[in-house]
């Protein structure tokens, strides 16, 4: 199978304190993988360093064969992502929004359209789409900024906590979005702290816990590991 | 390529006339310099027999209006950072090169109109501008003004971690870039020290070419000043520029 990124030996130092250790995963064509962890874990961190906007204090990271630390220009043409905070211009509207990222990703002014369309339909926001992101709750300015990682198509598309601030139906629902993405092709690499959803959404997860991963494989093959129920079970076991 | 510095540029634009609150607050100062300066000092000035204070103030506050509003769009980055979608445009697959400088061409032209409104306003209270020639050499100055201080705002904001250095900046900065560039009181004669300082400091050559172009006075000579500030600017946009391409979030 096609790796779309490799993480090699990735560590962060924040000052002497260490938020990353030594962390290694790959992340394979049409896969979804989960890094799942406590708060502090980590996870966002080693997002934003495989995203390049944080740099690694160690370590490899190749996208689509890419190093990130030689060129993470062209690096960048094959990912998307979707910061854990991420924010947009309260005075912008939704539809604006999308239109200024699409011609980030395009020239071409159709290929825009397509894209500012698929995302608009995707976000279900309906009309609102024109009123202001300030105007917009939580959850619908969540639903606007992932419409928008996701309609550039990338190759790895990067998705810190997708699911947080997300009502049941809206959560389900953009999980069903993601495994389609994946069946298309997309490699997925995501964070999330809840268990359950990384056990029913993922292909391949990595426990992570104070930085360092401490297990990673097939949801199932760890339950089997270390005879458990479930995920937060195995989570339980191995961080105690 | 040119299409990324070209939306940037026009985000930065449509922003500022979003915030009207922003256009007229920043207004305010520059009048109030104007009124409490150009009439409080005015007499004093004629008296001593150097002619009309406005003509020699207006283009020290056209320069402030300029330089304020150029340093606080530039800094906008730090507020980027933390609440703007500064992330996603660094991920983006452009060049972050021309993402600064789209930005800052935007911050600078959003300076340089804000210069103009002053310089509008300035007429109001006796300001006459010489020729048409010497306007538009005025704005290339204005331009110029604007574009080195929203590529050092830049800069600075790209390596603040918070708005908390903002102030820093402006207090120990900014404010004394202005006062000691010649913009409200004339350099000769003046105490040796402050001499010097004032002919280092980049925005002395801005206020000069200004006042050089608008009404044919000044210290230097317009060729000098025009020299040393665009230098000036090209530098600090490159400076800007890899400092941006290199922020860290
Ligand atoms: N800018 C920073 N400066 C210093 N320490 C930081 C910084 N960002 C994160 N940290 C520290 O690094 C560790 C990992 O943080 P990170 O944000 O990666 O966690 P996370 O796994 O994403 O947690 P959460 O589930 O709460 O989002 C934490 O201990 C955090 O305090
Ligand atoms: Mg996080």
């Amino acid at each position: 199978m096609e790796k779309i990124l490799e993480v090699e030996n990735l560590s962060k130092f924040y000052k002497d304190f260490q938020a990353v250790k030594d962390v290694n995963f790959n992340v394979f064509k049409g896969e979804i993988f989960a890094l799942v962890g406590p708060n502090g874990a980590g996870k966002s961190t080693s997002l934003k360093m495989i995203a390049t906007i944080l740099n690694p204090s160690a370590g490899k990271i190749r996208i689509n064969g890419i190093d990130t630390s030689k060129d993470s220009e062209e690096a960048r043409k094959c990912i998307s992502y979707l910061p854990e905070d991420a924010g947009a211009y309260k005075n912008l509207s939704g539809l604006d929004y999308l239109k200024f990222m699409a011609s980030m990703y395009n020239d071409d002014k159709k290929a825009q359209k397509t894209q500012v369309d698929f995302a608009a339909n995707l976000s279900n926001l309906g009309k609102k789409l024109k009123n202001k992101v300030k105007t917009y709750s939580k959850g619908m300015t969540r639903k606007l900024l992932l419409s928008r990682a996701i309609m550039t198509r990338p190759k790895l598309l990067i998705l810190d906590e997708p699911t947080s601030g997300l009502d049941v139906i809206n959560a389900v629902n953009v999980r069903d979005i993601i495994k389609n993405l994946s069946r298309q092709g997309v490699a997925v690499l995501l964070s999330s702290h809840n268990m359950l959803e990384v056990e029913y959404l993922s292909n391949r997860l990595a426990i992570i816990d104070k930085g360092e991963i401490k297990a990673e494989g097939k949801a199932d093959d760890l339950k089997a590991k270390f005879q458990s129920q479930n995920l937060e079970e195995v989570f339980m076991k191995i961080t105690k | 390529m040119f299409s990324t510095i070209y939306i940037l540029w026009l985000r930065q634009i449509k922003r500022y006339l979003r915030s009207k609150s922003r256009i007229i607050g920043s207004l305010g100062q520059p009048i109030l310099f104007l009124v409490a300066l150009g009439f409080g000092f005015g007499p004093m000035y004629s008296a001593s027999g150097q002619g009309n204070f406005i003509e020699f103030l207006a283009p020290g506050i056209i320069a402030m209006s300029i330089i304020f509003t150029a340093m606080y769009s530039g800094m906008e980055v730090i507020w980027d950072k933390q609440f703007g979608f500064l992330k996603e445009t660094l991920v983006a697959p452009v060049s972050r090169f021309n993402i600064m400088l789209g930005r800052t061409l935007g911050g600078a032209s959003v300076a340089m109109f804000q210069g103009i409104l002053v310089l509008i306003i300035s007429t109001f209270f006796g300001f006459q501008i010489l020729s048409f020639s010497g306007l538009l050499l005025g704005f290339l100055f204005m331009f110029l003004i604007a574009v080195f201080f929203t590529a050092l705002g830049t800069a600075i904001a790209s390596v603040l971690e918070d708005m908390q250095g903002f102030q820093l900046i402006m207090s120990f900065l900014v404010m004394p870039i202005f006062f000691l560039s010649g913009a409200l009181f004339p350099i000769e004669g003046i105490n040796r020290t402050l001499y010097y300082i004032i002919r280092i400091n980049p925005l002395t050559y801005g206020v000069d070419g200004l006042r050089q172009s608008l009404i044919s006075e000044g210290y230097f000579s317009l060729g000098l000043d025009l020299v040393v500030l665009a230098i000036l600017a090209i530098i600090t946009l490159i400076l800007g520029a890899k400092l941006f391409s290199k922020i860290q979030i």
